[in-house]
């Protein structure tokens, strides 16, 4: 009997161990990935260029999806306020976005802006880390459809903005002890340590009192686990994010800082991707 | 000596078995609180980083909240994701979730890591009853140290577009002669039939009420189970569970017939009906165990979707059991649910939903006569019906339900003839949770039993005798992370003061006798 004993809890140590390893590493993987530069959030959304055309069924069935797929945080009116939006966030930002609002975090456009097409359509493909899933398995007819959807929910006066794609000078440069430090220098001199802290992780002495536009506490990211980047974490996430900033939040544009000098930015990148400890 | 009878378990009308409280050595115990407490530690470090803990959790990266209210409860999202397969409500994506890795809308469509499939439930606490008579128990009312007390281990998820699968087992150190591992449920479903929501089939063993308004797992107050025997007639009910009440089969003096009487016994006739030394476990059915519909877990099929839109969802379905006739036959249980849901205004959400279940031949009404069984002429079927509505919204989360159960008018000849039967009884249960914070929820739960059954087994004969149950819970639950729940909770008798006739025997009845029970202890998913 003493072997049945022995084998069970061999079973549950060899049950439950693994799966501890894999959860931790799970995430450790996700961003040495993303350290590494290895495909993270490869996603483009030029492999989608074929689109259905925008009229009055497309959009009508954009509805019926979000119906379907989007309401239960969105809600119904489409203004954030879902019933799963309180359990899932109310203390701290963010909450499910407010269609009905004008600005928009996750952007490629400049600050105050609306958000391109594209920029919807890779927040749905691509979900937000911690928060929404990404909804890669409908299909790109699908996805468009519901962007055309969203994009009829925004309030008049601001679709009269046109947006304006932000410069993207350079690209990514390789990640050398010259360039993390040039990156250092920039992190102290925009100030990032303020909201992120000294080593990145979110501890800055701002970070307690930041809020976002609803007056909801929103806490800086912790630049050290490039895998909760809401707005993605690769090089040219990170350009997007730095320039556009996320309006609503308390992240803002660093677009005139970098003025005249964009390529810059790819050092202070390459600093923050450093601070990746794993 | 000390039984614990186990009621959600996964054989037929919730398997009441029992189980004496040993066998399990020190070193045991020693290497499995171990386990736990680098589990616990672990789960506390790793989620205070990333919330994404259990296993849908992982594989979509999103907090636990996302489908949860709190931890085990479903929000209306979760239980949408579950009725889609374990799939995005919406879509049918299969095993294409993984949104670091993949480079298009098919790369990447295989099998997610184990660690995307595999969760770990963990349940123990310490508990303290307070009986009203403790010299009418066999039950401690020390304090009990449980720990652990179920700990449960999930594979579930999609093997590829559309088909998914759900495998439970549970390892219960107070819930078998020797701690093991057994299956709890374990079914495969076939998703999207003829279009997005239209016909999902669902085949194995699992649970009916899973798409009820208040389904019979996920409780924020887990069900406490029973210590009891159900190889006497009638059963001997040290403890009465605390559950919700509305689940249980709310019937006195009822059995599975001469069919769960053993085959041989040293000294006596084999098969001899009336032989109680004969008879095996399960073969008493008590009044408290949920059942039929509300069975924790049972093998069969069911159809469900939502081909007409959003709000209305359907499910019907068969579960196989065995009739309670001195010789057992297959019997289908047949069942059909439907709800509407609601999503409206401000973070607000409501549905309401009824059920039908019938099982034929499901009873055998039985009395014991000092000692000797008598059956009725024939099992009877057996009816439950209900009701059942929640509420969401902001932080409140309110559900309930009222099931009714009726039963065949049994019929006896001879001795039994004169027994008096309540052909009827009605359960109710309705809890509301708040979360005060993102971090503390707030419960209560309000159980209550009329129940139906045998009243008499002859004039001027007390024993047994069905009596109502009545029971208010509490809860306070502090969640330092999403997949952690620490919990302390109490549960008052409200029948405690009510003055019954005396127990054919002496001692107090035991709807009665468990005056209230106070738990403090961990509930935690990885």
């Amino acid at each position: 009997m003493i072997h049945i004993k022995k084998i069970t809890v061999w079973v549950l140590t060899m049950g439950i161990l693994p799966l501890f390893i894999s959860t931790q590493s799970l995430a450790a993987q996700s961003d040495k990935k993303a350290k590494a530069g290895i495909k993270p959030m490869s996603i483009e959304v030029a492999q989608y260029t074929k689109r259905p055309p925008v009229n009055k069924a497309t959009v009508a069935e954009g509805r019926r999806l979000y119906e379907n797929a989007c309401i239960f945080c969105h809600g119904v009116e489409a203004n954030g306020k879902g019933p799963v939006a309180y359990f899932l966030s109310r203390d701290t930002a963010p909450l499910p976005r407010d269609f009905t609002l004008g600005p928009y975090k996750f952007r490629s456009t400049e600050s105050g802006e609306p958000p391109l097409d594209e920029d919807l359509f890779r927040t749905i493909t691509k979900g937000i880390s911690g928060y929404m899933p990404a909804f890669v398995a409908l299909d790109a007819d699908d996805r468009w459809k519901l962007v055309y959807y969203i994009e009829s929910l925004i309030p008049e006066d601001f679709k009269d903005v046109e947006p304006v794609p932000i410069k993207v000078v350079g690209k990514p440069v390789p990640m050398t002890a010259m360039s993390v430090q040039r990156g250092y220098l920039l992190y102290q001199k925009a100030k990032c340590w303020e909201c992120h802290g000294g080593g990145g992780k979110g501890d800055g002495e701002k970070a307690p009192k930041l809020k976002d536009d609803l007056d909801i506490p929103a806490p800086p990211t912790n630049l050290t686990m490039p895998s909760s980047f809401k707005a993605g974490n690769r090089p040219e996430d990170l350009y997007r994010t730095i320039l556009s900033g996320l309006d609503g939040g308390p992240m803002p544009s660093f677009q005139d800082q970098f003025e005249g000098h964009e390529q810059d930015i790819w050092d202070l990148i390459n600093y923050i991707r450093s601070l990746s400890t794993l | 000596m000390r039984k614990l009878l186990s009621i959600y378990r996964s054989e037929e009308f919730g398997a009441a078995k029992k189980y004496p409280v040993s066998g399990w050595g020190r070193v045991e115990q020693l290497f499995v609180i171990w386990l736990v407490l680098i589990g616990i530690g672990m789960g506390i470090v790793y989620s205070s980083t990333a919330e994404a803990i259990p296993a849908f959790a992982r594989k979509y990266d999103v907090s636990c909240n996302v489908c949860h209210t709190r931890q085990p409860r479903l929000n209306p999202y979760g239980q949408r994701f579950m009725e889609n397969g374990f799939q995005l409500p919406g879509t049918s994506d299969g095993g294409v979730t993984e949104k670091r890795l993949f480079g298009g809308p098919l790369d990447g469509a295989t099998l997610d890591k184990i660690s995307n499939y595999m969760a770990v439930r963990f349940r123990a606490d310490i508990q303290k009853a307070n009986f009203r008579d403790k010299a009418a128990t066999e039950t401690s009312d020390d304090w009990d140290i449980v720990f652990p007390n179920v700990v449960n281990i999930f594979f579930a998820g999609t093997a590829t577009k559309d088909i998914s699968f759900f495998l439970e087992t549970e390892y219960a150190t107070r819930g078998a002669e020797e701690p093991a591992l057994r299956f709890e449920r374990a079914y495969l479903v076939f998703d999207n039939l003829g279009g997005q929501q239209v016909a999902n089939l669902k085949i194995g063993v699992f649970d009916p009420a899973s798409f009820f308004a208040f389904p019979t797992h996920r409780q924020q107050l887990n069900p406490v189970p029973p210590e009891a025997e159900t190889d006497t007639y009638p059963p001997t009910i040290n403890r009465i569970p605390l559950l919700p009440l509305a689940f249980a089969s709310k019937m006195y003096g009822l059995s599975r017939g001469a069919s769960y009487v053993g085959v041989d016994t040293p000294g006596g006739a084999a098969n001899d009906p009336t032989d109680s030394e004969q008879i095996k476990e399960d073969f008493a059915i008590l009044p408290f165990a949920p059942l039929l519909y509300n069975s924790p877990a049972m093998t069969g099929l069911s159809v469900h979707g939502r081909p007409f839109g959003p709000n209305f969802l359907y499910q019907i379905g068969v579960a196989q059991n065995k009739t309670a006739e001195s010789t057992s036959k297959t019997r289908w249980d047949q069942y059909i649910t439907l709800r509407y849901d609601l999503l409206y205004g401000e973070y607000s959400a409501f549905q309401v939903s009824g059920f039908y279940y019938t099982a034929p031949k499901a009873a055998m009404p039985t009395l014991n006569m000092a000692g000797t069984l008598a059956y009725a002429d024939q099992a009877v079927d057996w009816n439950r019906y209900g009701i059942g509505a929640r509420w969401t919204s902001k932080w409140w989360d309110v559900y309930g339900t009222v099931i009714w159960d009726e039963i065949d008018q049994p019929s006896f000849t001879g001795v039994g003839s004169t027994s008096t039967w309540d052909t009827s009884a009605m359960g109710t249960s309705v809890e509301v949770d708040y979360l005060l914070n993102a971090r503390w929820l707030l419960g209560t739960r309000y159980d209550s039993m009329s129940a139906g059954g045998l009243i008499r087994g002859m004039p001027g004969w007390n024993q047994p005798m069905k009596q109502d149950a009545s029971f208010i819970g509490l809860l306070a639950k502090y969640y330092p992370t999403p997949n952690i729940g620490l919990y302390v909770r109490y549960h008052y008798n409200l029948e405690s003061s009510a003055t019954l006739p005396t127990a054919l025997g002496g001692g107090e009845h035991p709807a009665t006798n468990l005056k209230s029970m106070a738990f403090a202890g961990i509930d935690m998913a990885f």
